[in-house]
C-alpha cells in the first residue's frame, strides 16, 4: 500500500513474523503507522528473514532522515 | 490520756529498736529490748557506760560520738547511717536517730537514741552495688562488640570500649547523641533507625543485619541486636543494643561468591565455546567428503562465518570483561544521533529476534536525538539488550524499542514480553556473570557480562541504565537516559573508491600451521605471491632471499617472538621498504605500544577480518595504525 499522502513523522515501525499455516515456514512484513495509530504504510512482499523486512523498510522510510 | 506507765512498757518491750537515752554526756541512762537484743548488753552491763561504746575505733579516732551530740545539741536532731559495734564485737549497719531532750526552760535533760539495724539492706545494697560493678566492668571489657544503651527516643546513655573500637566515637563524643548517627544516608532517607526501635518495642527484640557508618565515615557490616528494657511496672526505659561487626564475614562470603561466579563463568565459556566449534568442525568435515558439490562447500562456508563469528564475538566479550574488570573501558566523543544507533542495534539483534519469531516495534522520535558519546558501544549496548529481550521472551512474543527526548535528556527503552526479573534478583542482574536463573536453565548462551557492560557504558555517557519488571511471566523493561547532545552529528564519508588490488610478494609467518595455512591461500586467492614460515629464523632467512613487501607477523612464537624477529627484519633493512604487521591475538594497548616499538607498522588483532586484510594490503605507504 503506498503512502495517500506526505508521511507524518515520526511513525511507528512495525515488524512481524507470519508462519505459513501449511507449510510453517516464517515470513516478515512490515507497517508503519502514525503516532494516531493509523496505518500509513505496509510492506507489499513478505520476506524471508527479518534483515530484509528491514531493509525494504529502509527503502520506504524506516530511520532514515 | 494514756498512762505513763504504758508508754514505758511500750518503750521498753519494743523488739525491733535499740530505743534508750542518754544524759548530757552521753551516758546510758536507760536501755529496752530491742536494744539488748540488737547490741547484745543487758541493761544492768550498759547503763551508766558511755554510748561511744557502740562505735568502730576509726569513729572513735575521728571523734564521732561527740559530733553526734553537739549537732543534736544544736539543731535538735541527728540522724546517721553507719557501723556499729555489738558487745560481742560483731558490727552491724545502723540507722540512728539521737534527739535532745530539754525542759520548759530548754534546759538540756539529755538524749532519746533510736537505732534499726539495716544490715540486711545494707548486705542487699553492697551486693548489688558489686554486681553492678563487675557488670559494668565484664561490658566495657568486652572488645568485639559495641554494647550500649539508648534512651527511650534512641539517644546513646552508655557506651563500652567496644563500642568505641568498632565505631570509633569516645564515650563524651556520643553519649547524649541519637544512634541515628551510625546509619548510612540510605538507611536514614527510608526511616530506618525509627524503623529498628518500633520493632524492638512492638516485640521486645528486633535483629538486623546492614550497613552501619563509623566516626570516620567508613562503613562496616553489622548484625545488630536490638532489646526494649522495660521497668517493673512495664514502662519502656530505653534500648540495649549489641554490635556486631561482620564485614570480615561478609568479605569472605563476598570473595567465595566472586569464586563460584568465577567458576560457573569458566563452566560456561568452556560451553559457549564449544557451540560454535562443533558445526566448524563438522562443516569442515562435510567440504572435505563432498569438496565437488558447490552448494554444499557455499552452505558449510556459510556457516563456518557464521560460526566463526560467534567466536570472535566471545573473544570480544571476554576483552570487555577484562576492561570492566580493571576500568579501563573507554569510549569515543562525538555527536550520535539514537536513530542511527536504534537502526545498527536493530540489525544486529535481528537474527536473535527472528529466531524467537517475536514481532517488534520501532518508534524513534524524529526531533534531534543526539547525544555526546560512542555510536559503536551505544550500539552494543541496546543490541545487548535486544539480544536479552529474544532470548529471554518465549516463541512468538513481542518487543518493543522507542527513543524520545525528556528534559534534556533522551531516553531509550526496550520493553518485552518475556519471563521477566525476578524482584530478588533485579538489583543484582547488572552484576557481571549473573544471568538470573542457573547456568541449566540458561537461555541463548552468552556470557552473562551484557547487561554490567551495558551499564557501564551508560555511566560513560554521563547517564543511567535500570531495569523494570513486574515480576516473573510479566515481561521487562530497560531505560537507558542519557544527557542530550547540541553539536551537530558528523557524516561519514562515503566509502573510498575501490581500487584493484596490487599483486605483492607477502610474507606469512605464525607457527599455528593452519592459521598461517588459510591466511596463505587466501592471499593467493587475492593474486599475491606468498611465502610461509612457522618460526622466527625461517621467517628471516626466506625475508632476505623473498625481499617481501609486507610480512604479516605472529607475536607468540616459540624460539625468536614476533618481537624479535621484527627488530632484526628492521636491522636487516638495506635501504628497502616493507610493511611488518602484526597479526596477533594480543590485543591491549601495552601489546599495541610494545609492537611499535620493536618496528610494526601496524597491528591488528586475530581474528582479521578479511576486508580489514585486504585493505591493509592496498595501502602503498607505509602509515602505521597502532
Amino acid at each position: 500500500m503506498a503512502p495517500k499522502e506526505p508521511i507524518q513523522l515520526p511513525l511507528r515501525w512495525e515488524f512481524t513474523p507470519q508462519q505459513h499455516p501449511r507449510t510453517g515456514i516464517v515470513s516478515w512484513k512490515w507497517t508503519a503507522y502514525s503516532h494516531s495509530g493509523k496505518v500509513e504504510m505496509q510492506s507489499k512482499d513478505a520476506f524471508d528473514t527479518l534483515t530484509e523486512c528491514l531493509n525494504d523498510a529502509k527503502q520506504h522510510g524506516y530511520q532514515t532522515k | 490520756m494514756i498512762d505513763p506507765r504504758l508508754y514505758q512498757r511500750m518503750i521498753e518491750q519494743a523488739r525491733d529498736y535499740a530505743l534508750f537515752m542518754l544524759d548530757p554526756e552521753g551516758r546510758i541512762m536507760s536501755w529496752n529490748l530491742g536494744a539488748e537484743r540488737l547490741k547484745g548488753y543487758a541493761a544492768d552491763e550498759i547503763v551508766g557506760r558511755h554510748f561511744s561504746v557502740f562505735y568502730t575505733r576509726e569513729a572513735l579516732e575521728s571523734g564521732w560520738p561527740a559530733h553526734q551530740l553537739e549537732v543534736a545539741t544544736v539543731e535538735g536532731h541527728f540522724e546517721d547511717e553507719g557501723w556499729r559495734v555489738r558487745k560481742d564485737g560483731s558490727r552491724f549497719w545502723a540507722n540512728v536517730v539521737i534527739t535532745a531532750l530539754r525542759d520548759d526552760d530548754g534546759k538540756l535533760l539529755g538524749f532519746s537514741k533510736i537505732t534499726r539495724d539495716l544490715t540486711e539492706r545494707r548486705l542487699h545494697e553492697d551486693a548489688l552495688r558489686q554486681s553492678e560493678q563487675r557488670f559494668r566492668l565484664l561490658i566495657d571489657a568486652v572488645q568485639d562488640y559495641a554494647i550500649f544503651m539508648l534512651d527511650p527516643e534512641g539517644v546513646v546513655v552508655s557506651w563500652n570500649s567496644g563500642a568505641e573500637r568498632m565505631k570509633g566515637y569516645r564515650r563524651d563524643e556520643i553519649v547524649g547523641k541519637h544512634f541515628s548517627h551510625f546509619f548510612t544516608e540510605d538507611d536514614l532517607a527510608a526511616g530506618k533507625p525509627w524503623e529498628e526501635l518500633a520493632a524492638a518495642r512492638r516485640t521486645g527484640r528486633a535483629e538486623m543485619e546492614g550497613w552501619r557508618v563509623k566516626k570516620n565515615g567508613e562503613r562496616f557490616w553489622a548484625r545488630v541486636v536490638l532489646t526494649a528494657v522495660h521497668d517493673d511496672q512495664g514502662r519502656l526505659r530505653g534500648y540495649a543494643k549489641v554490635t556486631q561487626d561482620l564485614s570480615e564475614r561478609r568479605h569472605t562470603q563476598d570473595l567465595q561468591k566472586a569464586a563460584k561466579n568465577v567458576q560457573e563463568f569458566i563452566a560456561m565459556l568452556a560451553h559457549e565455546l564449544r557451540n560454535p566449534l562443533a558445526p566448524i568442525k563438522m562443516a569442515v568435515e562435510v567440504m572435505a567428503k563432498a569438496s565437488s558439490d558447490p552448494a554444499t562447500c557455499e552452505a558449510m562456508r556459510q556457516t563456518i562465518d557464521r560460526q566463526s563469528a560467534q567466536l570472535a564475538r566471545i573473544v570480544d566479550d571476554m576483552i570487555d570483561i577484562a576492561r570492566i574488570t580493571r576500568g579501563n573501558l573507554v569510549i569515543e566523543h562525538a555527536p550520535v544521533e539514537l536513530g542511527e544507533v536504534v537502526r545498527r542495534a536493530v540489525e544486529t539483534a535481528a537474527p536473535a529476534i527472528a529466531a524467537g519469531r517475536h514481532a517488534l516495534e520501532v518508534e524513534v522520535a524524529t526531533e534531534g536525538l543526539v547525544v555526546h558519546g560512542d555510536r559503536d558501544r551505544l550500539t552494543q549496548l541496546l543490541a545487548n539488550l535486544l539480544n536479552n529481550a529474544a532470548r529471554y521472551t518465549p516463541p512468538g512474543g513481542r518487543i518493543w524499542v522507542r527513543a524520545r527526548s525528556e528534559d534534556g535528556h533522551a531516553l531509550l527503552s526496550v520493553r518485552d514480553t518475556g519471563r521477566g526479573i525476578e524482584p530478588q534478583i533485579i538489583d543484582r542482574i547488572f552484576d557481571m556473570f549473573v544471568q538470573g536463573r542457573s547456568a541449566l536453565e540458561r537461555v541463548g548462551g552468552g556470557l552473562g557480562i551484557g547487561l554490567a557492560l551495558a551499564r557501564r557504558i551508560a555511566e560513560l555517557h554521563g547517564g543511567t541504565l535500570e531495569a523494570k519488571s513486574e515480576g516473573a511471566n510479566r515481561g521487562s523493561e530497560f531505560v537507558l537516559r542519557v544527557p542530550l547532545s547540541q553539536a551537530p552529528v558528523r557524516r561519514e564519508a562515503p566509502p573510498a573508491e575501490q581500487r584493484a588490488a596490487l599483486p605483492r610478494r607477502i610474507l606469512v609467518v605464525d607457527d599455528n600451521v593452519d592459521a598461517a595455512t588459510t591466511l596463505d591461500v587466501l592471499l593467493r586467492s587475492l593474486g599475491h605471491e606468498t611465502r610461509v614460515a612457522h618460526e622466527g629464523m625461517t621467517a628471516l632467512e626466506i625475508a632476505r632471499e623473498f625481499r617481501p613487501q609486507v610480512i604479516l607477523l605472529d607475536i607468540g612464537m616459540p624460539g625468536l617472538d614476533g618481537y624479535e624477529v621484527a627488530r632484526r627484519l628492521r636491522a636487516m633493512n638495506h635501504g628497502r621498504t616493507f610493511r611488518i604487521v602484526a597479526i596477533t591475538g594480543w590485543g591491549q594497548e601495552a601489546d599495541r605500544l610494545r609492537s611499535k616499538e620493536a618496528g610494526f607498522d601496524l597491528h591488528l588483532v586475530k581474528p582479521v577480518d578479511p576486508g580489514v586484510l585486504v585493505s591493509v594490503l592496498e595501502q602503498r605507504n607505509g602509515a602505521t595504525l597502532h
